[in-house]
């Protein structure tokens, strides 16, 4: 029977738990059976970019709230949830159009999704304005298994 | 993030070492800039070799970097971006408006044969 393993994190939406939350990824995946160093690679690209938007645009400046993160491993399938309660995604279709930015800042590419789309085999973005932003990611570890 | 920079003439040689994302980049980009709005800079290798990870706001970085050498007219180019970082760069096309090389040996070596070139056309 394959096993089942779940990580839970609450972090602050501060720009240094980018970081923690790939080492916290990391970990996790290390021990699965025929994972590769590049799909958790890809996984942690995926989720720095969850986590990045949740810093960037979640919560007003002078407030900023939480980061949850979820992960859930059943044998060699990972689903990644991560979630925020900040003021959501007014057009979210927009939004995930490639190269769409709205923070106008000439230091994003507004590739966040598209990367998170290229890097994993799911992806579920939910949004509701004044309520919070949740996004799903699915892949399936491990080369031949 | 660690950045190294060993300037030589007009030629600037920057050693990125760490983690590329949008923590790093907040504390990288005015030295990159500073380095790119200095008169004396007619190129820059970024030597990425050291660079573990990158995501979307690492090529954020890149492309704005990338777009201020062109309004300088500073030769920029890329060197030692691992498998999975170069896959960002490509990406976001920028590999067809920044030269990549594997070691950054080479890429100085491209540089200083572009400069000469510079120098032979006036």
């Amino acid at each position: 029977m394959a096993e089942t393993n779940r990580l839970y994190a609450e972090l602050p939406a501060i720009s240094i738990n980018e970081s923690v939350s790939r080492v916290m990824i990391s970990g996790f995946l290390m021990n699965i059976r025929g994972v590769t160093v590049g799909e958790i690679e890809e996984v942690k690209v995926a989720l720095s970019e969850a986590v990045t938007n949740v810093i960037l645009h979640a919560y007003p400046e002078d407030d900023k709230g939480k980061i949850y993160i979820k992960a859930i491993l059943d044998g060699n399938q990972l689903t990644l949830k991560v979630w925020d309660k900040g003021c959501g995604i007014p057009n979210l279709t927009r939004a995930m159009e490639p190269m769409f930015s709205g923070s106008g800042s000439a230091e994003r590419t507004g590739m966040g999704f598209t990367v998170m789309q290229s890097f994993m085999d799911g992806l579920d973005v939910r949004s509701s304005v004044d309520s919070g932003t949740s996004i799903v990611m699915t892949k399936h570890l491990g080369i031949g298994t | 993030m660690k950045m190294e920079i060993e300037r030589s003439r007009c030629m600037a040689l920057v050693k990125l070492t760490g983690e590329l994302d949008h923590h790093a980049c907040e504390k990288i980009r005015e030295d990159l800039d500073g380095i790119l709005r200095m008169s004396s800079t007619k190129a820059m290798v970024l030597d990425m070799s050291g660079v573990s990870f990158m995501d979307s706001s690492g090529m954020g970085l890149l492309l704005a970097r990338s777009r201020l050498a062109a309004d300088r007219s500073v030769s920029l180019v890329i060197a030692g971006a691992t498998p999975e970082v170069g896959k960002l760069i490509c990406m976001v096309s920028l590999d067809k408006q920044v030269p990549l090389f594997d070691t950054a040996e080479q890429a100085l070596e491209y540089v200083k044969n572009e400069r000469e070139q510079v120098r032979i056309n006036g």
